[in-house]
Order: C-alpha cells, then structure tokens, then sequence
C-alpha cells in the first residue's frame, strides 16, 4: 500500500535520513520505533508531503506521492495525526472534527464517521461545543485521533500518540489503537513507548540515525537481544 | 459647556455609526491579517478605489452607491487577487513575511494614491444623493450616515457567521491558527489566503462605496483611512473579529465625544494615548491571543 | 649610464617648467584680457515651473498666463531699456521641477549660474517658493514671487524676494470689510480652520481683525488633517449659536462641512467656506443650498481692472477656459517687470530692485501693484510685499461666483442673511 524506498532527506546540509526503505500493507500495523532524533518525525512529514525528499520515491496505493503537496496527500487518503496532535485551539471540538472531514470523500460520510467517532471516545461528545484549546492532553490525542478518523484514511500514520501522557491514558489510548487495528484500519505509528508498539505492530523497523537498522516482524524485533538492551531497558 | 441630553443622544448615534464604518473597515483588514498574516497597508487605497468607483458610476450613469457597491465590491477583489499573487504569495515562509508584505503594501498604497492623483486629480468629489436628514426625536441624522453604518453592520455580522459557521470558515481559521496543520486536514492554505484577500479587499471596496456617500472622496482619503484602519486592528488586536468590533467602536466613539469635548486639535493625541494606553496594558491589544 | 639618465631628468623637468610657465602665462592673460561681454540680445526671465506631479494642473496655467505675456511684449518689440539704448526681446527660460521643492532649489542655482538670467519668478506653492528665495537672496537676484501667500517668506525680510500674491494674513482685511458692510451687522461668529500654516495664518489673522473691530468669537477651533467626519465639531459651533460661521478650510472639507452642517441643521445666518465653493463642482452638488454662501479667491475675471477683459477673451479663447489666479498673476507679474526695466533703463539686479522699491501703483490685471513693507495682524514685519494686493470675497448668486468685497469693486448687491436649507 505504502512504498517508501531509498530515501534521502536533509536540512539544510544535515542529512536526517539516509536511504531509508519501507512499506506498509492493506490493513497492517506498522511500527517505526528509534530514540529522540533517529529521523522518526521527519519520516512521517516526508511521507505527508511536508517536507520533500532528496533522493528515492514515495508510492502510495501504486501512485507516486513525493513532492506533492499535503493537502493533495490528504486527498490520497493518507493522513497524517502529527507530533503535538496538530488540532485548532480555538476550534470548538466538534468544528475540529467537522473541518477534519475535508476532502470530497470524507465530507460525503461526515455524519455517519462523527458518529463513529463519539463513540469511540464518548468523551468528546461531551466536550463537543468546548475550545480544543481546553481540553486536558488525553483529550486532545482522543481528539487528534478523532480528526484522522473524521478524513476517512486509507492509512492513518500516527506520530507519538503516547507522548506526554498518563500511564492511565496511554494504556488507553493503545487500547484504542488496538481496535483501530481490529477494524482494518492500515496503520502506520511511530512510538518511543517501543514495548507496547511492537507487541501491537504486525511489523516493526528499527531507526537509528536515519538508517533503518533492524526490520521484522513485532514480536521477532522484541527478542532481539541487542534491541532489548537498547530500547527496551531489559 | 454642559450639553443637553439631545446633543448627547445625537453624538452617541453619531459615535455609532461612524464607528460600524470603521468595524467594517477593520474587519476588512483583519480578514486578511488573520489568514495570510500580513498587514495590507494598502486597506485605505483599496477603500479609496471603492469610493471612485462609487463616484464615477453616480456621476456617470447615475448608478446609486449601495448598488454600485457590488461593483466595488468586484472590481476591488480583481484587485485583492493582484496583490496577493504578486506581493504576499512570492514571500510566503520567508522569515521577515511580515515587515516585507508590510513594506510592499505600503508601496502599493503610495502608488495606488498617487495614480488616482495622476488620472482624477486632487479635485473635490464626492456622491450627493441630496437626501434630506432623518428626524428621530430631537435628533437628526445624515441618511446616508445611516444607510452606511446599517450596511457596515449587516456586512460585518454577515461575514461573522460564514467565518463561524460554514465550512470555509471553520478553514479560514484553521489555516489561521496553523499553516501546517490545516495542510494536514487536506486545505490548501493558497486558496484559502488567495479567499481571504480578495473578501477583504471586497470589503474595502463595499467600504469605499458607503463612504462615497458620507466623507468626500480624494487620493489623500487613502492614506488617512489606511492608518486608521491600521489602529483599530492594533488597539483591537491583530487579526481578531471582536477586536476589530471593539477597535472600530471605540474609535469611532474617541473620535466623536474627544472632538465634541476636548477640541479636533486634539484628536491626533487622543488617537495616540488610547493606543499606547491599550498597549501598555495589553500589548497585543484588547482582544487580541498569543 | 649615470650621465645620460641625467640629460633625460634635466629635459623632463625643463619640460615642465616651460608647461607650468605658459599655463600661468597664459590663464593670467585670459583673466586681464576678459572678452568684452557680448552685445545683449534678449532679457531672460527664469521661472522653475511644476508642469508634473502634484501641482501640474496650476503649474500648467502659471506657463499659459507667462505665455501670453511674454508674446505680447515680444509683439510688441520687446521692452526698451536705457542702458543698451534699444529694445529687447523677453525670453522666457523655464524647467519643470516635478513640483520638488529640492529640484526646484538646484533649477534656480542652474537659471542664475549657467542660463545667467537677468530675472526671477517665483516657483507654484508656498513650499517651493520658500525652498529655493534663498537661492535669489544669495546670487543676489530679484525674484518676484507670483504663487506664494505664506506670510513666512516675506516675514524672513530677504533684500531681492518680492511677493505679488496678497499674503494669508491679509485676507483678514477683506473679511472685516465683509462683516461691516452687513446690515444688521452680525455680533457673533465661529471660526474653524484646518491646522496647517497657510489656513491657520488666515484664520488667526481674521479673528484678529474680527476681535478688533468688535465682532465676538463663540466659537473657534484648529482641526488637524486626518479628520473626515466633523459633525462633532458642527454639533458644538451650532451649541454656540454663532451669527457668522467661516471655515478656512480644504476643499475636500469644505464639501463634508457643507453637507454635515445640513445633518445637523446647523443654519447660521452666513456661511464663509475659503476653498470648495470657488469650485464650480460646489454648485453643481449643493445646487440651491450653495446659493449665498461666501467663498474667496485671489483673482476674478469679472475685476473692473484694465486689460482683465483682453485678457480673459484672449485666454478664453486660447485656451478653452476660464482664467484663474494661477494665470493671472503671472501674467500681471511681467506686466510689473515690465514697467520695473523701463524705470531701471537697466538689467543690473540691484538697479531693478530699486526700482521695484519706487514704481507705485503699476496698473495691472489684478489691480495696482506696489510693493513695500507691512507689519500683519499678529505684529510680524512682512518685506517688500504688494500693498495692492486682495483677496477677493465672493458670493454665489444664481449659482455664478460673484465679487462681493471689496465693495467698490463689486457690481451686485449682498444676499444676507443666508436663505437657509431647504427643508
């Protein structure tokens, strides 16, 4: 579905990501885990139009997609919930999920996808008529979620959902994504929180500085002793 | 000199009315702000062309200024939708965009006054409708004083509600808050700025239109509007919709009650400490975020 | 080697020598053996015009009334002056200054170092003229300044600067002439004028005046640019009451002034606006309601002065409209040099300038011209302006500007008090 290969992306004259390969499948889960400044977020904003690539291509659902514009990925179906959950404060949160529902495709379900999404997180039913801006950060990230949903993705990448959360609400928030993943929802998610992300991920990659260090399967990268060691603190 | 309870009724319409024409003036410009983040300094120009429009289409064909308006309102956008593609759009994401599109609107306003000056001259205009005052009570009110601040108010509500409202709104407002994320949600922040420039500079021609009744129309009407609306978004707070309301109200009542009170000498002065008041109490003005 | 290097040094320096020698030989004889001056030929007048930027259209009307001047007199043989004991051709040296007061101030440098004019006229506008009178006062040129009513230019008492223009301070006296010759006389007036130098002079010259010969002020305000809407201010001058209402005002304001006072139906018994209403435009708007309203202007084309009717026909016909000040001061401008050769029988700057100092009453097309010192209103000496000089107050009757002071140039009756608006 999603084909990432040989990619190269810098700023300026640092070179953040170095041939970095990658493909996620109709209705997988895929994890990309690595520490604080492996190139994580810039991969995702790379795949999302966001910033262009150097070298290499980017193909989605067989279309190539590098060096379009965001909003035109958007369109693509492949929607991006980024690092600090990318929602307008000063949007209601039911203005939030109604803009979400931008493209032609996503506005045709609109009314059915809220639905769905209230109940998924019947908090926000709640908090429909309040500020985003006021809402506590485990709201947000059930809101930021909610938005992804509301554009109706083909592929929901995900950037550090758990970030700055409780224990509590991480928990559920994994919870969520579980059944995010029951649903079929192709998803790809980048996490720090490694354990939790490779016992969910059908596959996972392994970052470090750029390169793509070790890939498997979820379960295989979480008995790799030297990933044990360095990621996961065993 | 105590004045009477008439006088301060009519100075209290008067305060008002002046005041929504300023609110739509500001709205104008905040629409803009707002979206794109750049101070059009050319917002009094615009209004000016408004106004000629308004002038030249009376005169001519004798076409009244509230229809003509529409055509104000066209012709300005055509204009909104030069300057935003050729002086906001080539500098978006550079790291002084504002103090740039500030420079270069302030450009465009010197330019655009000084081919008015060249092409119809400093010459005394202005639409007559020769309507009598209205009398309500014992006060009495220019109509077209009225027309135009009814209009400005209609307007000024009627844009509220789309930006609140519809889903271009809720767009124009993301895109406010985050060029990025609202690029996230599948918006084009091109279009949705290119939008927003051309209803603001729409508004400053309906503006122009409404004024052509009232003031008299001339190029040097471009500049003093233009840093009048300037003011009002400052002290009300950069791009906010209810700090243009406040902001154009309460200019519109300095104006007024200092004049009638104080002396018009001083109203330059007052104009300042109201601001630097404001400022040094909220230095992002009375509505303003951030 | 050494010896012939030597020769070669000796021949370079005797060279040189004999270079330096002849140079000064030969600059020296230039400067004792100065060439007589070539026999004249023509008088050049030099005039740094505004024929583009803000002040084009007056700067335009400024060359057409110099224009015709300077053909008549040509027609008419040129003017005789004694010294070369003929007559000479005026030639008419102009260059456009962009109405830039800092172009204009190196034009006049240029029209007296290069073009070596005999005679200055002054630039458009009170700015300009006051930017480049220092020029004529250091070259010691006479410049006579045609378009310039600032009392600062004559108040800096400059030897070869003359200002034929009636200056602002005197349109005070036109004003009490007015009030005056009212009946019943007014006893109250408001006065409201915009706050830069030219109408803040007039205004503070007039309530003078007003203040002198009886008449009280109720009201009196200074409003700064910027301001568009006065029905404020309006509501307060109407509180007071005033019998007499004059605005010293812009025409642009003149037209919100105008239709705010009907808002609020302030309806004083005479409304005096000094720019708008001498706008054909003001009619045509206000209709009716301009009817009786007073305005001023510095010239008018029905002045029972000689030559005014030649030269309105001649410029009516030429150039298709009526003429204004603009044209008819420059005009009258040459008409005075004119008579000031003649009397000088020369061209030498400080022969003219005495006689311009001695000519009295020289007829001209906008009245008898004299120059010679005078102290304004407000006790400031002003040097070597035109004593003859008025502002004109005029009415609007059956929507045609007419002259109303001074009295005994008029040929109607005054309407007063002012009809009011119609209701």
């Amino acid at each position: 579905m999603l084909q990432v290969s040989e990619v190269d992306v810098s700023y300026g004259h640092f070179q953040v990501l170095s041939g970095v390969s990658l493909q996620v499948r109709d209705k997988e889960l895929v994890t990309v885990i690595g520490s604080n400044g492996a190139g994580k977020t810039t991969l995702l904003s790379t795949i999302a139009g966001l910033l262009p690539p150097k070298r290499g291509e980017i193909r989605f659902m067989g279309k190539r997609i590098d060096g379009i514009p965001p909003y035109k990925v958007v369109e693509e179906g492949l929607v991006l919930v980024p690092e600090g959950r990318g929602n307008f404060s000063r949007l209601t949160v039911l203005e939030n999920l109604e803009l979400s529902a931008y493209t032609r495709r996503a506005k045709e379900r609109k009314d059915e996808t809220i639905e769905e999404v209230f109940n998924l997180f019947p908090i926000l039913r709640e908090r429909m008529h309040q500020k985003a801006g006021t809402l506590s950060g485990g709201e947000q990230q059930m809101l930021a979620i909610g938005r992804g949903l509301m554009a109706r993705p083909k592929l929901l990448m995900l950037d550090e959902p758990s970030l700055g959360l409780a224990p509590k609400i991480v928990l559920q928030i994994f919870s969520i994504l579980r059944r995010l993943k029951e649903e079929g929802i192709t998803i790809l998610l980048i996490e720090q929180n490694a354990h939790r992300a490779l016992e969910l991920a059908d596959r996972a990659y392994l970052l470090e500085t750029g390169r793509v260090a070790m890939q498997g399967r979820g379960e295989e990268l979480l008995q790799d002793p030297r990933l044990r060691k360095l990621y996961l603190g065993i | 000199m105590i004045p009477s309870a008439d006088t301060i009724l009519q100075l209290i319409v008067q305060a008002l009315l002046l005041g929504s024409i300023y609110v739509l003036m500001a709205v104008g410009l905040n629409v803009i702000y707002g979206v794109v983040k750049a101070i059009n300094w050319a917002h009094g120009a615009f209004v000016m062309l408004g106004a000629y429009a308004a002038y030249w289409l009376y005169e001519l064909y004798g076409i009244s200024p509230y229809a003509s308006a529409v055509f104000s309102a066209i012709a300005l956008a055509a204009i909104g939708a030069f300057t935003h593609e050729l002086l906001m759009k080539p500098f978006f994401g550079m790291r002084y965009f504002r103090a740039i599109t500030l420079v270069v609107t302030y450009g465009l306003a010197i330019l655009l006054i000084n081919i008015t000056r060249y092409m119809w001259t400093d010459v005394l205009r202005g639409v007559n409708l020769g309507v009598p005052p209205a009398t309500i009570g014992a006060i009495s009110i220019s109509r077209p004083f009225l027309y135009g601040g009814l209009v400005a108010i209609a307007l000024s509500i009627l844009f509220y509600l789309m930006l609140k409202r519809t889903q271009i709104g809720r767009a124009a407002r993301a895109v406010s808050e985050s060029r990025k994320h609202a690029m996230l949600v599948g918006i084009n922040p091109n279009v949705m700025s290119r939008f927003m420039v051309i209803s603001g500079a729409a508004m400053a021609g309906v503006t122009g239109s409404l004024i052509s009744t009232i003031f008299a129309v001339t190029p040097e009407m471009g500049s003093v509007l233009g840093i009048k609306a300037i003011t009002i978004v400052i002290l009300g707070g950069l791009g906010s919709y209810a700090g243009a309301l406040i902001g154009g109200l309460m200019i519109g009542f300095a104006e007024a009650s200092g004049t009638y009170f104080l002396g018009a000498r001083y109203q330059p002065l007052l104009y300042f400490l109201t601001l630097l008041i404001v400022l040094s109490i909220k230095p992002t003005g009375i509505a303003g975020e951030e | 080697m050494s010896y012939k290097k030597g020769v070669v040094k000796t021949t370079y320096i005797a060279i040189i020598i004999a270079i330096i020698v002849i140079a000064a030989i030969g600059g020296m004889a230039y400067m004792y053996m100065k060439p007589a001056p070539p026999a004249k030929e023509s008088i050049k007048v030099g005039i740094s015009l505004s024929l583009s930027g803000g002040f084009a259209a007056p700067g335009q009307r400024q060359l057409w009334g110099l224009t015709m001047w300077v053909e008549e007199v040509n027609e008419r043989g040129g003017i005789y002056v004694a010294e070369y004991g003929k007559k000479l051709k005026v030639s008419l040296i102009y260059y456009d200054d962009r109405s830039d007061s800092a172009t204009a101030t190196r034009l006049y440098e240029r029209l007296i170092t290069e073009d070596k004019v005999d005679i200055l006229l002054g630039p458009y506008g009170s700015g300009i003229t006051l930017a480049t009178a220092p020029i004529a006062e250091k070259y010691k040129v006479v410049m006579l300044s045609q378009m310039a009513a600032a009392d600062t230019i004559p108040a800096k008492g400059y030897d070869y600067v003359f200002t034929l223009l009636a200056v602002a301070s005197r349109f005070g006296l036109s004003r009490v002439e007015l009030l005056d010759s009212l009946s019943p006389k007014p006893k109250t007036f408001a006065l409201l004028t915009s706050n830069e130098l030219y109408p803040l002079t007039v205004a503070r010259a007039t309530k003078t005046l007003w203040e002198k010969a009886g008449y009280t002020s109720v009201f009196y305000e200074e409003y700064p640019k910027g301001v568009t809407d006065f029905s404020a201010i309006l509501l307060r001058a109407k509180a007071a009451d005033p019998e007499v209402f004059y605005a010293v005002c812009y025409p642009a304001d003149a037209f919100v002034i105008m239709r705010q006072m009907k808002d609020i139906k302030f309806a004083p018994k005479l409304i005096f606006l000094d720019d708008g209403p001498n706008d054909p435009k003001f009619v045509e708007v206000f209709g009716k309601e301009a009817e009786g309203v007073f305005t001023q202007m510095s010239w008018h084309w029905e002045l029972p002065f000689p030559g005014v009717k030649e030269f309105v026909e001649k410029f009516k016909a030429r150039y298709n409209e009526l003429p204004r000040h603009w044209s008819a001061y420059p005009y009258a401008a040459g008409q005075f040099i004119e008579k000031a050769i003649e009397k000088a029988g020369s061209l030498d700057s400080a022969k003219l300038r005495a006689a311009f100092l001695e000519l009295k009453d020289v007829p001209t097309i906008v009245g008898p011209v004299t120059f010679g010192d005078w102290t304004n209103p407000m006790g400031e000496k002003l040097k070597q302006i035109n004593l003859g000089a008025i502002n004109f107050g005029l009415q609007i009757q059956k929507g045609e500007m007419r002259v109303a002071i001074p009295r005994k140039y008029s040929s109607v009756d005054i309407i007063y008090p002012w009809p009011g608006w119609a209701s």
